[in-house]
């Protein structure tokens, strides 16, 4: 029987993704209907931000436990976190074309994006250049603890000193002040809710897969 | 510089023709929903295989 989490996560996502291109949007300049991206690409980012924070969490506790269960834990969700910034970059780059005029701007939020998942992708380098899978486990777990502080600065700190495009930033009212009418919130909410239970269940699936080559491997 | 962008970019914008409700948008609807149902399936499967492996 699959848990009632992850049915809730498919539910909310089913919802999204029909809603978010059926249900009616406030018009507006510039936005128009490309609006319609704040229900993919925004909780993308939220999903990101959720699983990665649950990858330092499980990165704490292979610190204190040493146990590299809690290691793979780490990982998976850190691994899913990168996914979900992938997608919340195309995303974010098919909409830049639509209202901004290019794919790429040199907007500080973007290219912070950039430098924070290159990041965490020398996260992935870090750990496949060690083979001693306790030391691989505590320097990567350093290392991630590091990543997560910087990656907050520079993706919602930084571009909110700076000038930018991006709402919320750099003087730009956010969606929250007017944009983010009552018709985006029945949609939006949901679809944070739901990408971020589908990345928990993404990873679990992950988590309990490398469980099983674990347990092979020890009984081998 | 900034404004002329904007300028240039809400005029193309209000150019463009409105595809929401038309029988090619449904199509586009039907075949993400067919995708994702398709993505679930998959994921549902594995961890049903999963939790019969773990009870072994």
């Amino acid at each position: 029987m699959i848990k009632w989490w992850k049915i809730a996560g498919i539910i909310l996502v089913l919802y999204a993704l029909i809603g978010g291109l059926l249900m009616p949007v406030p018009q507006l300049p510039i936005l128009m209907q490309s609006i319609r991206n704040l229900y993919y690409h925004v909780p993308m980012w939220f999903g990101m931000l959720g699983l990665l924070i649950a990858s330092a969490v499980y990165a704490v506790r292979t610190l204190m436990k040493k146990d590299l269960l809690e290691d793979v834990k780490s990982e998976s969700f850190a691994r899913v976190g990168m996914l979900y910034g992938c997608i919340g970059l195309v995303t974010g780059m098919i909409w830049a074309k639509n209202t901004w005029g290019d794919f790429w701007t040199n907007d500080p939020k973007l290219n912070s994006a950039a430098i924070g998942m290159l990041m965490y992708a020398a996260y992935f380098v870090l750990r496949s250049s060690i083979e001693d899978p306790e030391k691989k486990a505590r320097i990567s777990a350093v290392y991630n603890l590091f990543c997560l502080p910087v990656y907050i600065v520079l993706i919602y700190i930084l571009p909110r000193l700076t000038a930018s495009l991006h709402p919320g930033n750099g003087g730009n009212p956010g969606f929250n002040s007017y944009d983010l009418d009552s018709r985006l919130r029945m949609v939006f909410y949901p679809a944070v809710t739901g990408w971020l239970l589908m990345g928990f269940w993404i990873a679990d699936l992950q988590i309990r897969v490398k469980k099983l080559i674990l347990a092979k491997e020890n009984e081998d | 510089m900034n404004k002329f962008i904007i300028n240039q970019v809400q005029t193309h914008s209000s150019n463009m023709p409105d595809a929401a409700g038309t029988d090619k948008f449904m199509v586009v609807v039907a075949v993400i929903a067919i995708l994702f149902i398709g993505i679930v399936g998959y994921m549902v499967s594995l961890d049903l295989k999963l939790k019969k492996l773990e009870k072994k």
